[in-house]
């Protein structure tokens, strides 16, 4: 005799779970694509990743490129990381578990957005900065960072995110309410 | 909790089991079962209604309140 119909949200959070997982996997094929890039071309993978950087096109050294495809891949595994907790939001939703939803969540917003996705973010691009920068002669070798629209952005939604986790868990304490109502 | 829910003295009053009220209202055995053993944290008004529809009673004859200490 229940007057709340979930079966349109179950329906939603399924199909999220399928474009996050379609994401985790153009996040798996960019890793592998920049793994084989890698090793197939090292100085051109170096020289792409050094202009990316905002420095100017010179030949690296295999181990700058190395260094830079690391930061690189560590960025992506970060996003990865975001995606299969969000992931798993979505997962616990469709099973019907709004608890396991509650707490990935506040994971997800807490922790590696705000934390790993902004913090690493800025500390990611300091390190490629210094590596890009290595050749340059003494005084001229340099640390970045970046504080800027993307940075900012990545703020908002985490902060967006964080609300939202909240509100995750009190639904998930309306849901456990309404449940236990006949 | 001191609200004693007497759905099992009703059900045995009119020789009726759980599995027919259940399906005679259109909850779940479950959800029926809960309310029976007093594991529920409450019960909605239309459920209550449609228990006293089905078993010609009121709803004080289903509920009763008793005193803690």
């Amino acid at each position: 005799m229940s007057s709340v119909e979930t079966r349109p949200f179950l329906r939603s959070a399924r199909m999220l779970g399928w474009i996050l997982f379609a994401a985790l996997c153009v996040l798996g094929a960019s890793a592998a694509g920049l793994i084989a890039m890698l090793i197939l071309d090292t100085e051109g993978t170096g020289r792409f990743l050094i202009i990316a950087a905002g420095y100017e096109q010179v030949i690296p050294r295999p181990w700058q490129s190395g260094a830079l495809t690391g930061i690189v891949l560590s960025q992506i595994a970060v996003w990865a990381l975001v995606v299969t907790c969000a992931r798993m939001i979505f997962t616990a939703l469709t099973e019907a578990d709004v608890h396991r939803a509650g707490r990935a969540a506040t994971l997800t917003a807490r922790w590696l957005w705000l934390w790993l996705m902004l913090v690493w973010g800025i500390l990611a691009f300091a390190l490629a900065t210094a590596v890009a920068s290595w050749h340059f002669p003494p005084g001229e070798r340099s640390i970045a960072i970046n504080v800027g629209t993307p940075q900012i952005s990545t703020a908002f939604a985490a902060l967006l995110a964080t609300f939202i986790s909240r509100a995750f868990v009190l639904g998930a304490e309306l849901w456990q309410d309404h449940q236990e109502v006949i | 909790m001191p609200i004693v829910v007497r759905l099992d003295v009703a059900l045995a009053q009119r020789k009726m089991t759980s599995r027919e009220l259940a399906a005679q209202i259109g909850i779940s055995e479950q959800n029926l079962s809960m309310l029976r053993s007093g594991k529920a944290r409450g019960v909605r008004f239309n459920t209550l209604e449609a228990i006293c529809k089905a078993l010609h009673c009121q709803p004080g004859d289903l509920l009763e309140y008793v005193h803690d200490g």
